[in-house]
């Protein structure tokens, strides 16, 4: 039985004809607008809607002793300026970031190269690094919270069994902020595994195996080619690490509740308590303002030194 | 009904039908035989609930135990009760909590009809204009405010209208371990009555190793309320008339941080750092602290964990006796006539003698009226229980509880200054001389 296919060539295609009438005409200038509009009616609506709103409640005084917003000016940022509570939750927030970040990222790296393996031991690995991260952080936190429970928390415990003595993380200040990070570490290195994972993943055999040839040991291979070819992942994955580590609130709602005497106290949970808890929405909104350009300014790094790096590298 | 779990290959149409149906009658309040029968026969009751006026009640445990079960059986029965109003209670976290999602709710437009909320939270709500004077709607035939202990009811007013009823009330108490007394040859029926006499006995205990630690105050959530007695034994409310005035930084109240101080770094019977406010009673009940400062409100949940004999007494003195009152009322929020007047007879029905009565006993708290005193329910437990009349013979040395103008934020400043001084961030002068001055900024605006 003999069937006949007809298709257009790819002449008639190419060919085909072009839209004349005007209406068409427009309609084929407008599509691509009407078609990005949700998305972008949804990013206006939910993004620079309420930064613009941020901004300008920044500007005015309003609380519950002034229930109706009067504009003050940069009468917010003069007081955040010389208070010091805040100035603790500044440096709070930048110690955490340097606590968690770095660690977790080098825990990241060595996991990743310990799972670079197939076989169903790299996959069980592979699942066992991920857990941590799909786990609520709420009761990631109540859980964390009774191992490190002075007194009879599982760490106290254990401290008693071996004859030390309680180490109590959570009632100075001096170890508290350790004790969230610790925690922060354990459920974010392995999320970072999987990307570092997926970099090493692709990297190109050959290059290896070059090495290889010209004598290069382990540790050579990981420092002198695996590093650089890895350095686009490694910066995503800096930026990403430390957007996570500036957004910490639940930790410390659960944990700490900012305390003791305001040690914990990290921006989000600040800001968070200053609107909601103690309804000062001028003040929230600057320190909203501040915590934007923070995040902000880890997000242009992203932006410009990854693309810069992609090019480099030829990643 | 079947659960669509159980059954995985439940058909679609029957998964739909037979979930819509148990999802209306379980909003309807139904009763959980009722919600277990199919749709057809739950129809009846759709149809009497669609004319229930349905309302949201926030609550919070700000003590130890099971309480949000107790709660929620409370909150069934005067369901069962009043076929016309549909109650909704959310248990909502720590009183702290509780207070920030009512704020947050009040501020989207979207109040709850009924919270219970600290007393101290009666200005910040006020402030927000979120509530409805209760004294402004009609009263059930039983409601008498003269029943309620009196210094439970003063907090319930401002500008000549009532805002609130006393709901769970209570004092923080000394919690001490007889056994461990017994132990350190102290006699079990002589509690210690001055700061001085404490220490002595803290100290003894340890000594004979009864228990690892002489004393606990904890020093995270509500913290403030605890030193708010050591400043009120040594001279000084951290507040007075005025709800945009406080004391924090006077010579009595350096005096009182002062010594709570020295319990840890002076006189080595107290754990050093921040103590944990949830943690205490577990310390307590597992002998690893031989007194513990705490809510009277915690009693229950200490009786059924400690295994040993305990006490309850005053908290010491060191010029005179003194504690503040504390613990919760129920407020009702401005929504309409109609919701209004079925959240009023819903806290009436919860704040009546019965119940009031059984709320105290389940929990510890100090029974809020005086009716509750002479019910027999009342009278078995005391016999049982007798560490429950220390809080009511208590009362006689009450001030209010700290509040005022934020008295979150107050509440917050002040347990940041006790922690910066036990955790010898600060000395305790200058823990307080910022407080203070954080204190008085806010209130400036207020004046």
């Amino acid at each position: 039985m003999v069937t006949t296919i007809t298709s257009p060539s790819d002449q008639e295609l190419i060919t085909a004809p072009p839209v004349r009438s005007g209406a068409g005409r427009r309609w084929q200038f407008l599509t691509p607008y009407l078609l990005i509009l949700p998305g972008f009616l949804f990013i206006a609506g939910f993004t620079i809607y309420p930064i613009f709103l941020v901004i300008y409640r920044s500007l005015t005084k309003q609380n519950l002793a002034q229930p109706t917003p009067i504009w003050t000016g940069l009468d917010n940022f003069r007081h955040l300026a010389s208070d010091p509570i805040f100035h603790k939750v500044f440096l709070n927030t930048l110690a955490y970031v340097v606590m968690v970040v770095p660690a977790s990222i080098i825990i990241g790296f060595i996991f990743a190269m310990l799972v670079n393996r197939s076989g169903w031991a790299g996959t069980l690995m592979r699942s066992a690094l991920f857990y941590p991260i799909v786990l609520p952080l709420v009761s990631v936190a109540s859980v964390w919270l009774f191992i490190m429970t002075p007194e009879y928390g599982l760490l106290a415990r254990f401290a008693d069994i071996f004859g030390m003595s309680d180490p109590a993380l959570l009632r100075s200040p001096g170890t508290a902020l350790w004790a969230l990070a610790i925690v922060g570490i354990w459920r974010q290195s392995g999320f970072y595994a999987i990307f570092i994972l997926a970099g090493l993943q692709g990297i190109d055999r050959e290059v290896e195996h070059a090495a290889r040839l010209d004598g290069a040991n382990s540790l050579r291979l990981t420092l002198n080619i695996r590093l650089p070819l890895l350095w686009p992942t490694l910066v995503f994955v800096m930026t990403l690490a430390i957007s996570n580590a500036l957004q910490t609130l639940d930790l410390v709602y659960v944990m700490t509740d900012g305390g003791p005497s305001n040690s914990t106290n990290l921006m989000l949970f600040h800001i968070f308590e200053t609107q909601f808890a103690f309804t000062n929405t001028g003040l929230a909104s600057a320190l909203s303002v501040v915590f934007l350009v923070m995040i902000g300014t880890v997000s242009a790094i992203q932006v410009f030194v990854v693309d810069r790096l992609r090019e480099e590298t030829g990643a | 009904m079947r659960s669509p779990d159980a059954q995985p290959r439940f058909s679609r149409r029957q998964f739909v039908r037979t979930t819509t149906a148990a999802g209306v009658a379980a909003a309807a309040g139904m009763p959980a035989i009722a919600r277990a029968r199919s749709g057809r026969y739950a129809a009846p009751a759709i149809v009497r609930a669609q004319d229930a006026v349905k309302l949201s009640y926030f609550y919070p445990v700000g003590v130890a135990g099971p309480l949000a079960q107790v709660m929620q059986a409370m909150v069934d029965e005067f369901n069962e009760a009043h076929p016309d109003i549909e109650v909704e209670a959310s248990f909502t976290g720590s009183y702290a909590d509780t207070a920030t999602k009512v704020q947050t709710a009040v501020q989207g437009g979207n109040a709850p009809d009924v919270a219970v909320l600290l007393s101290t939270d009666k200005q910040t709500m006020l402030d927000l204009g979120a509530l409805f004077p209760v004294s402004d709607l009609e009263n059930d035939e039983s409601f008498d405010p003269d029943d309620f202990l009196p210094a439970y009811w003063a907090d319930t007013q401002a500008d000549g209208q009532t805002w609130c009823v006393p709901f769970q009330r209570s004092t923080p108490v000394l919690y001490y371990n007889k056994d461990a007394f017994a132990q350190a040859e102290l006699d079990p029926e002589t509690p210690p009555e001055t700061w001085d006499d404490l220490v002595a006995a803290s100290r003894s205990l340890m000594d004979a190793g009864a228990t690892t630690w002489g004393v606990e105050i904890p020093s995270t959530t509500s913290a403030y309320w605890l030193f708010q007695a050591l400043a009120i034994q040594s001279g000084q409310n951290l507040i007075g008339d005025n709800p945009a005035e406080v004391f924090f930084d006077t010579p009595e109240v350096v005096e009182a941080l002062t010594w709570m101080v020295g319990l840890s770094t002076e006189e080595k019977v107290m754990p050093t750092g921040a103590i944990d406010w949830a943690a205490g009673p577990t310390d307590f009940s597992s002998a690893t602290t031989g007194f513990l400062y705490h809510s009277t409100g915690s009693l229950v949940s200490i009786k059924s964990q400690a295994e040993f004999e305990f006490g309850t007494a005053f908290l010491p003195k060191n010029k005179d006796f003194g504690v503040p009152t504390g613990g919760g009322n129920m407020y009702v929020f401005k929504t309409s006539d109609e919701r209004q007047q079925a959240a009023w007879t819903f806290v009436q029905w919860m704040t009546a003698t019965d119940m009031a009565t059984r709320w105290s006993l389940e929990s510890g708290y100090v029974p809020t009226r005086s009716s509750v005193l002479e019910t027999d329910d009342w009278k078995a437990y005391v016999e049982e229980t007798p560490q429950a009349t220390t809080a009511i013979d208590q009362l006689e040395y009450a001030l209010p509880e700290l509040t005022g103008h934020q008295s979150g934020q107050l509440q917050k400043i002040m347990n940041d200054a006790i922690q910066a001084a036990v955790t010898e961030q600060s000395s305790p002068e200058d823990a307080l001389a910022d407080a203070q001055q954080q204190a008085d900024s806010i209130l400036s605006q207020f004046r």
